[in-house]
This record gives structure tokens, C-alpha cells and sequence, in this order.
């Protein structure tokens, strides 16, 4: 399918709050859009009174909020509700719900600790650090069982590492990531710790390191950290300032305490667990 | 409580008011006493000296006649060229005394029907103009007037509903009408183009060259030259046709004791209606018509002033494709407003068909969306605002609503004008 889908321009007057990611819904589409790529953050807890007024009152969909409730009642799988709910919504094409059902297929097969660390992934691609931390940290301190491989755990750890990096903690994300070479012995890992150190002025690079790279290869790394450093120094965020630089002292005075504003609110978000 | 369903004919020499009378089903010229049998209002505003009086219609002459007042006419044509005027020496805009004149024309069905309750209002000018039409909804703002029970029509219109209303047998074939006033000689004619369904209804209009001025029929040779002038104008016009019906109406047909020649040639086998005020009950019996969900009339109209194409755009609702359309042809182009969102999916650009009435070639309209951000498939929802600048131009206006809180709208604007 290709093409446009018309939209109900239902005005919600109290939009769904998805604590996980901050944010809130305010179509039919935005629900299906949250469940299909978020699967992995519902709970159980998800098909709730809020929710079933949320469809039901305000995206007006009184039909979908009784055959959701009559399923509910029937005791049906959380898997069929959610499918169930993409399907009557529409935005979603045939091969996508196959595919939405194929996820689910893997969700209700896979153990505990790959479906926690899928959730924790999930927070780590929304910046969600601390949140993602304490799921990793949670399956790392649980029960060993039948997904923790080498490799399993070599991604959780490199993971971890990104989740602290993001939340400016060098010194821990150096530790993880060291683990997760050292299970993992993926290069790749090495031009991360690479980058950390020159990120991070205060974290050493390892002497094992140095060793393990050629100076070739650290010199290549080098060129393209810097590359990137110039480029995020002229985009995004960088260039946000670089813009108040060419404003008058008392624009850029309000406009420095704004963007300290938003940034402090941002980490926040990144920091609450 | 009675309502006024009103069709209100604002002519540059006249303006004439016609009610829709609920009871008979039928329109009613309105005159501005009961004493007074003729329903057209001079569209002249005088101002009384060293008062703030104002004064419309015969009272205007009056009173500038005895000295006591300034007049101001021909107010349409002075408001088409924003012109002023100034009384007293004050400068007034065409648009100011166009609101006094049409605030004290809606006085009169108040005070001669005993009700304000104006339940639709349908304005009629020769053409639709915006400049015009904003004074109108000014006006009828500053009376508390509801928008959506204002509307407005051009004279191929009002023709056009006050035909449909009458009897079939009337319009069955071909109908014509001969407006004669100070502005011209304007012939209308109305085609019923069959085996369409739903019914096609078409008024062409026409304004005759060989349009004179009222002034020649003062004299008997004048009134010969007339007769023989409109005489010619109907044998072109209706030879070889098969007219059902022939309307006569404006000012020069108040009487049409001049013209024997020609009522003897439009007589001849067709059934002939003579009278002032068409306009204004065509828009009385539309005021009625709005007052309905659904039309009384199951055509499409076509003339000047409608549009002649439906718009629409190929779209999935609920998991299926569908046609939706944004303006059907016969809508007026003033009220054909659409406003719909869509979500792109795989997709930049947005494709509107224009199939005109009765043909089956469509042409497409394109705009691109590539200035919008890049976001993943899906995930932009933009609103698409379609209004008409005239019967053939089309204005798109297409905004970046982002997906909800997931990508926030740019607030981005696309427009784009068509020619259809």
C-alpha cells in the first residue's frame, strides 16, 4: 500500500499519557504507531480504563473500546488484544501486521531476559538511559537462564556502556564497554571506547588498548572523530549556539537561559529511571 | 415565529427583496411599505444635512431633491473601484455606505414582516466579487448574523433556482431569460443536458452588445428602436431552439407596452413571463433550499459562478481506497471549502483529479512535499486546505503537522494556486 490515509480529525481534549517515553497520544494512529514499535515497553497493565476511555470517548471509537472490553472478559492473550486494535485502526498494512505478528510470535517464544533486554533497548534508542541501566542491570543480577550467552551478555554490556555514556558517566561506560569487548572482541567496540576517551578528557584510554589498535588504525579513528566533532559543532544542538553568538547580549542572554532550560529538562528525562 | 428566508438583489440602478413564504411554498416580493406596490429600491444612499440620518431608495431622491441631503448612487460600481465619496467633508468608502444601504435594506422585511430572526440570507449581484461579498459578511457580522446562514449568488444563479422551482414543464426543454436595466441587456439561457445522472442544469450568460440605455424609451421613436433592437436579439437568439419558456424581467420590463414587436416573436409558441424581482426570489427560494441538509434540487448546476470539475483525491480510509472529494461540480466556488488530513505514506507528493461534467478526461494536479522534514514512513501527517479564488482557480494550501508528539510539526506551509 502506498498513497494517503485520510485521518478522523477527532480533537482529543485529554491525550494519552505514555509515561515511558515522555510523551503523549492524540490520534488512533499515534496509538497504533506507539504499540507497533514499542510493543516491547507495554506491560500487562496496558489494556487499562484510561486507555479503553481513551479510544472509546475521546479518538470516538465506542466499537473498538467494547470488542477490546469483550476480549478482555473472554481472557484473551494481550498479544490478540494489541493485534487486534492495529487492525481496526488501519494504519498499518497487511504485510506490516504480519510482521507486527511475527514480533509477537518472537515475544511470547523468547525467555524472560531477551524480552527485558529488548525493553531496555527500546529506552536506550529513546535516551531513556537510567531506565535502560536499571533493566540491564536487572537481568544481569537475575537468574541465569537459557538467553544468557556470551554474546547476550556482551550486548548488554555494550549497551550499558552506551546508556552511561549517554548520561556523560565516562568512567562506568568505559567499564562496560571494556567487558563487552572483552566478550564480545568486536573492533567496532574499540572505536567506541576510542571516541569515549576523546569525548570524555578525564577517562584514560586503556594501555591494552593502545596495543590491541595499530597506530594506524587510531590515527583513522582520530581524523573521523574529529570529522564528526566538526559536524556536530555546526549542527543540531551546536548550531543552536552557534546562533546565539550572533545575537544581541540581551537576546543571547534569554536564549542561553532557554536552551539551559530545555537541556537541563532533557537530561532529566535521560536520568529518571 | 416567522424566519426570513430572503433573497436580497443588489443591482448598481436597483436592489429588490424577496421572501420565501413558507406557508405557499413560494417567493414574494417584498416592497419597502405595504402601500407600495413596486419591490425596487433605487441603490442610492442619502445623508441629511447636519444629522446623522441616512436615507435609501425613493426617501434618498427625496431628500436630496428638497435640498436637504447629499446623495451618493451607483455604490456597486463604486465599490468594485474602492471608490469614496464625501458628505459634508467627511470621506466615505463605497464599502461604509454599502453597509449603511444594506443595513437599511435588511430593515425592511423586519419592519414588514415583524421578525428579525434572519434564518438564511441569500445575496444576489450580477457577478460575485470578493470585494463586495466581504462588505456583505461585514455587514451581517455586525448584525449578529450566523456566516454559515449567509450566502450569495450571481444573477446566472438566482436565474437559474427561480426556473427550477417553477413547474417542470416550464424548463423541460429550454428556458430563457432577457434582463434589461440600466447596466445592459443580459440574456441567460438554461440547457437541460439529459441522460446524466444526477441532472445537469446549465445556464449560459450572455451580455448583449446591443444593450441601450433606459433614457431612449421617453420617446415614441426610441421606444420603435428599442423594440426593433431586442426584436433582432431574439430572433438569433431562439431560432431554431426549443424554448419552453422566455422570462422578462428588470426595469425596461416593468412595462412592455414598447416592445410589441418583440413580445409578439417570443409569444409564438412559448409560454412568456413578465416581472420584476426574478433575482431576488431565485435567492429567496435558495435561502430556502439552505435552510435544508439536503437540496431540494437533485442537479447539478452549472454556470457562472459554479464550478464546473469535481476535485478529489484518491485516498485509504479504513483499509480501503476510496475517492474523496473536496469540491463537486455545481458547487458554488465562494462555499466550496474543503479541509481534510492525510498521512503520506511512501509518498511526497499529493495528487488531486479535476473531472470536469460529462467528461471522462480527468487531468491531475500535483504538489511535491519535499520541503517538509524527512521523517520515517508514515510518520507525517499534513492538512490540506482547499478554497476557490474564482470558478476556475483553485488554492491549495497543504500544512506540516508532524506525528503528534513522536515528530512535532514543523508548521511548514505549501501553497499553491491552480488553474482548473
Amino acid at each position: 500500500m502506498s498513497g494517503l490515509i485520510l485521518c478522523n480529525d477527532t480533537k482529543v481534549k485529554n491525550p494519552f499519557p505514555v509515561a515511558e517515553l515522555g510523551i503523549s497520544l492524540y490520534s488512533a494512529e499515534e496509538l497504533a504507531y506507539y504499540i507497533y514499535n514499542y510493543v516491547f515497553l507495554l506491560e500487562a497493565d496496558f489494556i487499562s480504563e484510561p486507555l479503553l476511555y481513551f479510544i472509546g470517548t475521546e479518538l470516538a471509537m465506542p466499537r473498538l473500546e467494547e470488542k477490546i472490553r469483550k476480549w478482555a472478559a473472554d481472557q484473551s492473550d494481550m498479544a490478540q488484544i494489541l493485534y487486534m486494535i492495529l487492525q481496526d485502526i488501519h494504519y498499518y498494512s497487511d504485510a506490516e501486521l504480519a510482521a507486527f505478528k511475527a514480533q509477537l510470535e518472537w515475544m511470547r517464544r523468547a525467555n524472560p531476559s531477551e524480552r527485558t533486554k529488548k525493553k531496555a533497548d527500546y529506552l536506550l534508542q529513546n535516551r531513556k538511559y537510567a531506565a535502560a541501566i536499571q533493566l540491564y542491570d536487572n537481568i544481569a543480577q537475575g537468574e541465569q537462564d537459557k538467553g544468557m550467552t556470551k554474546e547476550f551478555m556482551g550486548a548488554l554490556c555494550h549497551n550499558k556502556g552506551i546508556a552511561w555514556a549517554g548520561l556523560f558517566e565516562g568512567e562506568k561506560a568505559l567499564d562496560c564497554l571494556e567487558k563487552a569487548y572483552e566478550l564480545l572482541e568486536k573492533e567496532s567496540i574499540l572505536k567506541e571506547i576510542y571516541f569515549l576517551c576523546r569525548m570524555c578528557g578525564e577517562v584514560k584510554l586503556p594501555e591494552a588498548m593502545k596495543l590491541a589498535v595499530s597506530a594506524e588504525e587510531q590515527f583513522k579513528w582520530q581524523e573521523e572523530y574529529e570529522t564528526l566533532y566538526k559536524h556536530l559543532q555546526y549542527s543540531g544542538k551546536g548550531r543552536k549556539v552557534e546562533a546565539l553568538w550572533e545575537k544581541d547580549s540581551i537576546r543571547r542572554k534569554e536564549g542561553i537561559q532557554k536552551l539551559l532550560t530545555e537541556w537541563k529538562k532533557e537530561y532529566r528525562e535521560m536520568a529518571k529511571s | 415565529m416567522q424566519e426570513l428566508l430572503l433573497g436580497i438583489d443588489i443591482c448598481d440602478d436597483y436592489s429588490q427583496i424577496s421572501y420565501f413564504d413558507a406557508q405557499t411554498l413560494s417567493a414574494e416580493n417584498l416592497g419597502l411599505t405595504e402601500e407600495e406596490s413596486s419591490c425596487m429600491v433605487p441603490t442610492v444612499i442619502c445623508k441629511e444635512k447636519g444629522t446623522d440620518s441616512w436615507f435609501i431608495g425613493e426617501e434618498a431622491y427625496r431628500c436630496a431633491l428638497y435640498g436637504k441631503g447629499t446623495m451618493v448612487d451607483k455604490l456597486v460600481k463604486l465599490a468594485g473601484k474602492k471608490g469614496t465619496a464625501t458628505i459634508e467633508g467627511v470621506k466615505y468608502t463605497a464599502d461604509d455606505l454599502l453597509r449603511i444601504f444594506v443595513r437599511q435594506m435588511l430593515a425592511i422585511p423586519v419592519s414588514r414582516l415583524g421578525t428579525d430572526c434572519f434564518s438564511s440570507l441569500v445575496f444576489v449581484f450580477q457577478d460575485k466579487n470578493s470585494g463586495m461579498m466581504d462588505t456583505i459578511i461585514r455587514v451581517t457580522d455586525e448584525l449578529g448574523i450566523p456566516r454559515e446562514r449567509v450566502h450569495m449568488a450571481n444573477h446566472a444563479e438566482a436565474y437559474l433556482f427561480y426556473v427550477i422551482s417553477q413547474k417542470k414543464e416550464l424548463w423541460i426543454n429550454q428556458s430563457c431569460l432577457f434582463d434589461l436595466s440600466e447596466s445592459g441587456l443580459h440574456y441567460y439561457e438554461l440547457n437541460v443536458i439529459r441522460g446524466r445522472r444526477p441532472q445537469v442544469v446549465e445556464v449560459q450568460h450572455e451580455e448583449l452588445e446591443e444593450g441601450f440605455s433606459l433614457e431612449i424609451l421617453e420617446t415614441s421613436a426610441g421606444k420603435k428602436l428599442g423594440d426593433t433592437i431586442l426584436s433582432s436579439c431574439a430572433e438569433r437568439l431562439l431560432q431554431k431552439k426549443v424554448m419552453t419558456s422566455v422570462f422578462l424581467t428588470g426595469k425596461g420590463f416593468e412595462d412592455c407596452q414598447w416592445a410589441a414587436g418583440f413580445l409578439r416573436f417570443v409569444c409564438t409558441k412559448r409560454r412568456v413571463f413578465s416581472g420584476t424581482g426574478l433575482f431576488a426570489r431565485g435567492g429567496a427560494y435558495m435561502a430556502y433550499d439552505f435552510t435544508h441538509e439536503e437540496t431540494s434540487y437533485p442537479y447539478v448546476c452549472l454556470c457562472e459562478g459554479r464550478l464546473r470539475s469535481t476535485i478529489s483525491m484518491q485516498v485509504y480510509h479504513e483499509g480501503r481506497e476510496r475517492q474523496m472529494i473536496l469540491a463537486s461540480a455545481g458547487s458554488d466556488w465562494y462555499e466550496a471549502k474543503a479541509a481534510a488530513s492525510v498521512i503520506l505514506d511512501h509518498t511526497n507528493v499529493l495528487e488531486f483529479l479535476v473531472t470536469p461534467v460529462g467528461s471522462g478526461r480527468q487531468t491531475r494536479l500535483q504538489i511535491q512535499l519535499d520541503e517538509f522534514p524527512a521523517r520515517p514512513n508514515k510518520t507525517t501527517k499534513v492538512e490540506i486546505i482547499a478554497a476557490f479564488l474564482s470558478d476556475s482557480k483553485i488554492s491549495i494550501r497543504v500544512i506540516d503537522r508532524g506525528f503528534g508528539e513522536f515528530f512535532p510539526s514543523s508548521g511548514q506551509v505549501i501553497r499553491q494556486d491552480f488553474q482548473i
